[in-house]
């Protein structure tokens, strides 16, 4: 060839693919890649494994294994994908039969009952994309099929509107009711003429009508009063539409392929449950069967007695049926959702793997004459395809994506059912699976093993023959959400405020395979500071905490190791009062509850009278006139203020007589010998929340604290200039402790002891962040000695000291990031060695979005010595154990949240990188 | 013209509105309204003048004749008669029990008692399009009526505005049976022509005494163009008339799939550009087809479209006539009679659309110029401009406030109603008046006879008492004259009974 030629040639065969393919619709062109295809096409090989299809508006372009993907193009990657051709169904009762009375009724069409926008959603569920219309089977002529697909844009639907000319031979046909005639006008010209019966009576007289029927056509009656039904039979027998012969009994069938033998007209059988009865006359007239198994799996128990003429409608095995062209269609009266599992079905009973799918594919579409647009995949035909979840004949499989001319037409809804599959399945420490599987349903694990069910719809991720799954990895102690805020978090907050929906930092924790973190303030209150349990994907807060608050956060970090034991009862005590407080009120109420069940009147709740409140007589350490100083306020000077206290028992009551600003208000709080605390009611516009003072007594007279005016905190330093009492005409009632028809009340909510309250119920753990064995030792004796509370170390840079009571006790600990100490000039790894002693861990990262590198920091563990299991551990159930959210999250169970991440092998031994992180049962889209 | 309008008796309500014998006033000028004219710029503060039953005038400066009634309607709104464009109601049933009957009228059966039509009047809807319902398969003719007058002939507009066809399946029904007949009714009328312009063509012959001398196929096509009206039989002729354009074709289309038959059927019979879509509620969905007609279409009732997803059960909701305003194409609203709720409004259903995005003046056409437009009576109805015939209704306040009521409405320049003499709507106004009333009169006599009773006890105190009569009958006689005053006060508000003569002209 010459290079002019070439050249001529390049650019013919450049303006014919400019010219046949028109302009492209965006999402109708796309490159896909899968694991395997099956194109079913007699040009390409039966599987391509890892092959592409690059389909350009609608149509497919190109298909095969080492296709350069176009740069183009979008590429949809179905790593765990199989494609297949989208079904052809070449039989239904989608169209419905019409209610017409006439035998030969040629002028119906089906095409007019198709609902071309309708949402076959349930049909493309289940992989049938293309359908075959009848107008009915109760008639001998019941009209004209068509071909329709179920999806995709209504005008396009239709691939043919007059696909064949119905004929149906049976018994079922027989006697059609006499056809009746109404005149009009209805006068005395007009003669009312008899009903006049029609034909077929028996068998005989089937065709004996057919070919009456279409004699009288071709002779161009028109009837009287004029039918449409003889010209639209000449008219079909003109175009030579194909005949489509429904007939199920052997006499039937043979009746057909006569008929068809006689008028010299191409057309196939449809139904052929006797066929293995009439197969060599079948095959010998070369004509096609649409098959239409008898046995509804849905509706079994169909006994045939004892009638030896009754047929036996499972007879027909697909061995008697070799050599037919043959398809398969679903059992007559079942759905089309049904077609998949009848090729199964006839593939178990001996037609083979590959005839089956053919069956449902490619050979309808060529007995139904549209096999140049579907029924196989090879260039030039439409984009109608199946991405499945495995192979298209194993009972099991479902799926993925439906597409039609190239649109997705279907998919599982998101949030539905999950199924993981992978070569290795991590449930836990010790518990690990090869070629395991999950089933997540609802966003919570249902089933864990080699096996799990399969139901409809879900998705599947299937990463065999590699993956290794493991429960999402959970982050020990972080600051997800503060932004690098450093203010010191009292009780009574609630960090799930932090979380809203998954942002861009979140995703990179989950895209690392992070999907939980323990967040908590940089800086911790001398009462405690809460701390949340969050998860790193979710578009709700509600779906996103796991709990909140989750942990007691104590610090005794910078304490001397003899002060831990006050530093901590503090805190500690207010929270064992309050909960006293609670528990005492649900006593009682139970008490009044079980009288009053009983019919007993309770106390009376008036008996114990509003008390007197007596003024102590003594001077006592606050009562007396004040002036005090506020500074570091964002006003120019510091604020003066002179206050008149008094002190009731331990309840304080005063006034704010006088101060720089103007502003005046009522004093009202506690005193406990030593603090302070106490709300003021100023009437200030704008000031909605009473300011707070928090002062400590420090001496004689003389108290410093701070005082929170709208967010903003103050110091506050007073001393007290006179001792007398002042006068203040305070008027307080005694809480009332019961209700008016004697029941307990309960006590006043106070969120800043909630937190302790749960501490207390051993709800929540403490996480105390200490250093030094001393500090431990002094927290180990009060908290899990003495009070015997949940305790979980923060840091513990010596725990291997305690490592014996830890590893007993089975309390954690968090490890700090910066794991490499010293001792004796040589590197350790604290790790390693509390491990190898016993003791839980667990990793945490001590950042924000800083915990995207736990997973690095673990492998640094592993490389210092830590057993990379004993890493994955205390990434998963560690942690989880640790902050005592194992309940939820940490292990791969059934009942668990669906929180899992899918490595490409062990993220430690095996170098696997992550390929997905799944939250809730939900995929995580990076 | 005239004289049918002169001969229009309005029995209204129980209430003779405009008396059979006398002469509706010649020029009525509605003054000191905000006219919303619907097509063209709003006046804020205008007159419309409508002489002989037309309008002559509409705008801020109307020279007013001096002969003319003079209606104060200021603080009102003026809005052009509303048109209810599809309704069967007026008749007894929707259907006949015959697939085929083009040969039906609505006329044999509209009844002018029915309350339908003084609902409509109530309302403000002036016009209404009787047409038979959506369960046939090709229908009879229908016909445009304002809600007035004593028979059928007195309430016409314009008859045999189209035909009713629907490629939904009737009732006992499938799409094939239904789309299979409407194909056999036009094969029907083709074979008949057939046979009717060969019977003529060898008529013709004979008449000129000749033997026919071409075959069969070429004497139907010379004896096509012979056929004359009056040869076609009952069955046939309106038929006829659709396929030569002489009639419209209101075609029902209950779903998104019976359009493209629809828009098939009339394209085949080649009466599309006079074909009207009458649409279900999901019929919308196929706007791209409805768009390449290009045809108006008449919205359902129901303007909100909600489907549910098979599989995921949720629910998504479609606002139908933000659809099809988007696509461009010519709409019309209807109320929904059936409706316990607002949805009986055509103002309701017009704000609807306003609330949802659609532009006030094409949701205010929607029930008044685009109705009359598909009616092809836009010449005469639809919008308040000079020449259109005097179809107002008076709005108490901005027509697409719901807390607007109709206060009059004026068909060809005739007071058709007037709120405050429905006597209907007053009586279930005023029965909590009535009760009340009831109730003082109770309470008085009860009092009126514990006077007495105290009376026979304190014989005493005569001398008062009889003052106190004297001062009471005093009272009676300053009441009954501000009730005179009253009456003098109401006679000019009744000027239709009595046109004011004009000035200086007293017999």
């Amino acid at each position: 060839m010459t290079p002019a030629k070439s050249l001529i040639l390049t650019c013919l065969v450049m303006l014919a693919v400019v010219v046949a393919s028109p302009v492209a619709i965006a999402g109708d062109s796309f490159a896909l890649r899968a694991r395997r295809i099956l194109p079913v096409s007699p040009d390409l090989p039966w599987v391509i494994e890892g092959g592409v299809i690059v389909v350009r508006a609608g149509r497919i372009a190109a298909i095969g294994r080492d296709l350069d993907l176009p740069p183009d193009l979008p590429v949809v990657e179905f790593p765990d994908g199989v494609v297949v051709p989208g079904f052809v169904a070449a039989a239904s009762e989608l169209g419905g039969r019409h209610r017409g009375d006439e035998s030969a009724a040629a002028g119906y069409r089906a095409v007019d009952a198709f609902d071309r926008y309708g949402d076959f959603a349930e049909t493309l569920a289940a992989g049938v994309t293309t359908v075959h219309l009848d107008p009915g089977t109760h008639r001998l002529i019941t009209g004209q099929g068509a071909v329709v697909k179920l999806g995709g844009p209504p005008a396009d639907r239709i691939l043919r509107a007059r696909a064949d000319l119905a004929v149906n031979l049976g018994p079922g046909v027989n006697n059609p009711p006499p056809e009746v005639t109404y005149p009009f006008p209805a006068s005395a010209d007009v003669a009312i003429t008899p009903p006049i019966p029609q034909r077929p009576a028996s068998r005989m007289g089937q065709p004996l009508a057919l070919n009456e029927a279409i004699e009288a056509a071709l002779a161009g009656t028109r009837g009287d009063p004029p039918s449409i039904h003889p010209p639209a039979l000449a008219q079909a027998w003109n175009d030579k539409l194909p005949v489509r012969m429904r007939a199920d009994l052997a006499a039937d069938l043979l009746a057909a392929v006569r008929l068809l033998r006689d008028h010299q007209r191409a057309g196939y059988l449809v139904g052929g449950l006797e066929a293995h009865r009439a197969a060599d006359a079948i095959r010998e007239a070369g004509v096609p069967l649409v098959y239409r198994p008898g046995d509804p799996v849905r509706a079994l128990g169909n006994d045939i007695g004892t009638d030896p003429n009754a047929p036996d409608t499972s007879a027909s095995s697909p061995r008697s049926l070799q050599g037919l062209q043959l398809a398969v269609a679903s059992p007559v009266g079942q759905p089309l959702a049904d077609l998949r599992l009848a090729a199964v079905r006839q593939a178990h009973a001996g037609l083979g793997p590959q005839r089956a799918l053919e069956a449902i594919t490619r050979v309808p579409a060529e007995i139904l004459g549209v096999a140049d647009r579907v029924g196989s995949l090879a260039p030039g035909r439409d984009a109608d395809f199946l991405v499945l979840t495995g192979d298209p004949l194993d009972v099991s499989c479902h799926v993925q994506r439906t597409y039609i001319a190239g649109r997705a037409v279907f998919e599982p809804p998101a949030g539905g059912a999950l199924v993981v599959k992978a070569a290795v399945v991590w449930a836990g420490p010790g518990r690990q699976i090869r070629d395991g599987q999950i089933l997540a349903e609802n966003g919570k694990i249902v089933a864990v093993g080699r096996s799990v069910p399969h139901p409809p719809l879900a998705r599947v991720i299937d990463v065999r023959p590699g993956g290794f799954v493991a429960p999402g990895l959970i982050d020990g102690h972080g600051h997800l959400g503060f932004l690098g805020d450093r203010t010191e978090v009292g009780n009574d907050l609630r960090l799930a405020g932090l979380v809203g929906v998954a942002d861009v930092t979140d995703r990179r924790l989950s895209a690392a395979g992070v999907t939980t973190v323990l967040t908590a303030p940089y800086r911790i209150s001398a009462m405690g500071s809460p701390c949340a349990v969050i998860k790193t994907a979710g578009s709700r807060r509600d779906d996103r905490v796991i709990r909140d608050p989750a942990a007691v956060l104590f610090d005794v970090r910078q304490t001397d190791p003899l002060a831990v034991q006050e530093t901590l009862s503090k805190p500690l005590d207010a929270g064992k009062k309050y909960l006293d407080a609670w528990n005492k009120y649900e006593k009682d109420l139970k008490e009044f509850l079980e009288k009053k069940a009983k019919g007993q009147t309770p106390q009376d709740s008036q008996g114990s009278k509003e008390e007197e409140i007596k003024t102590p007589s003594g001077p006592d350490p606050v009562t007396g006139t004040w002036e005090a100083t506020v500074s570091g306020v964002p006003t120019p000077e510091p604020i003066t203020l002179t206050a008149g206290l008094q002190l009731i028992g331990s309840a304080v009551e005063g006034r704010v007589l006088h101060s720089s600003v103007g502003a005046t208000g009522r004093i009202s709080g506690t005193f406990d010998g030593k603090h302070l605390s106490a709300e003021i009611e100023v009437d200030v516009p704008g000031v909605d929340t009473p300011p707070k003072l928090e002062v400590d007594l420090v001496g004689e007279d003389h108290f410093q604290g701070t005082l929170t005016v709208m967010g903003i905190t103050a110091k506050i330093e007073g001393r007290r200039v006179d001792k007398s009492p002042v006068d203040l005409k305070v008027v307080r009632t005694r809480r009332r402790t019961r209700g008016k028809d004697g029941r307990p009340l309960p006590p006043k909510v106070d969120e800043s002891l909630e937190p302790l309250k749960a501490l207390w119920e051993k709800k929540i753990p403490a996480v105390v962040n200490v250093s030094t064995a001393a500090q431990i030792r002094e927290v180990l004796s009060l908290l899990v000695e003495k009070h015997q509370l949940r305790v979980t170390l923060l840091n513990a840079e010596e725990a291997s000291v305690h490592a014996k009571t830890l590893a007993e006790k089975k309390i954690a600990v968090i490890v700090p990031p910066d794991v490499l100490r010293q001792r004796r000039y040589r590197d350790y790894h604290q790790a390693d060695e509390l491990a190898r002693r016993g003791v839980p861990l667990a990793l945490q990262s001590n950042a924000e979005d800083g915990a995207r590198n736990l997973p690095a920091v673990a492998l640094y563990a592993v490389e210092r010595g830590l057993d990379a299991e004993a890493a994955l551990e205390a990434l998963t159930l560690g942690a989880a154990r640790a902050l005592k959210i194992d309940d939820r999250v940490g292990s791969l169970e059934p009942g668990k949240d669906a929180d899992l991440v899918i490595f490409s092998d062990h993220p430690f031994l095996g170098g696997g990188r992550v390929l997905k992180t799944v939250v809730d049962g939900k995929e995580v889209r990076p | 013209m005239n004289a049918r309008r002169v001969s229009i008796a309005v029995v209204l309500l129980g209430l003779v509105v405009a008396d059979g014998r006398a002469a509706p006033p010649a020029k009525v000028a509605l003054q000191g309204g905000r006219i919303i004219p619907v097509e063209g710029e709003e006046i804020a503060q205008g007159t419309l003048l409508i002489e002989n039953g037309k309008i002559t005038a509409v705008g801020a400066q109307v020279e007013i004749p001096y002969d003319a009634m003079v209606v104060d309607v200021s603080g009102k709104v003026l809005l052009p008669g509303m048109i209810s464009p599809h309704t069967w109601r007026g008749l007894d049933r929707a259907n006949e029990n015959l697939p085929v009957a083009p040969y039906l009228d609505v006329y044999d059966a509209i009844d002018p008692s029915s309350l339908a039509f003084e609902d409509a009047l109530r309302d403000g809807v002036l016009a209404v399009h009787v047409i038979q319902g959506d369960s046939c398969v090709i229908g009879g003719l229908s016909r445009l009526v304002h809600p007035i007058g004593r028979t059928p002939d007195e309430m016409t507009i314009r008859p045999a505005i189209a035909l009713k066809l629907s490629t939904s399946p009737r009732s006992g029904f499938d799409r094939m049976s239904q789309m299979a007949a409407m194909r056999e009714a036009f094969f029907d009328l083709g074979v008949y022509l057939e046979d009717l312009a060969e019977t003529r063509y060898e008529a013709e012959l004979k008449k000129q005494e000749k033997q026919i001398d071409v075959p069969p196929e070429e004497a139907r096509k010379r004896g096509r163009e012979l056929i004359r009206d009056e040869d076609l039989d009952d069955k046939h002729a309106n038929l006829l008339r659709l396929i030569e354009k002489r009639l419209d074709a209101w075609i029902y289309c209950g779903a998104a799939t019976d359009v493209a038959p629809a828009i098939g059927t009339a394209r085949e019979n080649g009466f599309l550009e006079r074909s009207v879509f009458v649409l279900g509620v999901d019929a919308y969905r196929a706007v791209d087809e409805l768009k390449q007609a290009g045809r108006p279409v008449v919205l359902p009732p129901e303007l909100v479209h909600q489907e549910r997803d098979p599989i995921t059960g949720e629910l998504r909701e479609t606002f139908v006539p933000k659809v099809i305003h988007d696509a461009g194409l010519l709409f019309a609203l209807q109320p929904d009679p059936d409706a316990s709720l607002a949805e009986r409004y055509l103002t309701y259903q017009a704000a609807r659309c306003v609330r949802r995005g659609i532009p006030r003046e094409a949701a205010l056409q929607a029930i008044t110029l685009n109705p009359a437009k598909m009616l092809g009576v836009a010449d005469r109805l639809g919008s308040l401009q000079v020449g259109k015939a005097g179809y107002v209704v008076v709005l108490s306040g901005d027509p697409l406030d719901f807390n607007t009521w109709v206060e009059q409405a004026y068909i060809d320049g005739i007071l058709a109603y007037d709120r405050a003499k429905d006597v209907r709507l007053q009586e279930l106004l005023g029965l909590e008046e009535k009760a009340k009333k009831a109730a003082d009169a109770k309470t008085a006599k009860a009092e009126e006879a514990k006077k007495v009773e105290e009376e026979k006890k304190e014989g005493e105190k005569k001398e008062d008492e009889a003052k106190e009569d004297e001062g009471k009958e005093d009272e009676k006689e300053k009441d009954e004259g501000k009730e005179d005053e009253k009456k003098q006060e109401k006679q000019p508000e009744l000027p239709q009974d009595q046109p004011s003569p004009p000035d200086g002209e007293e017999p």
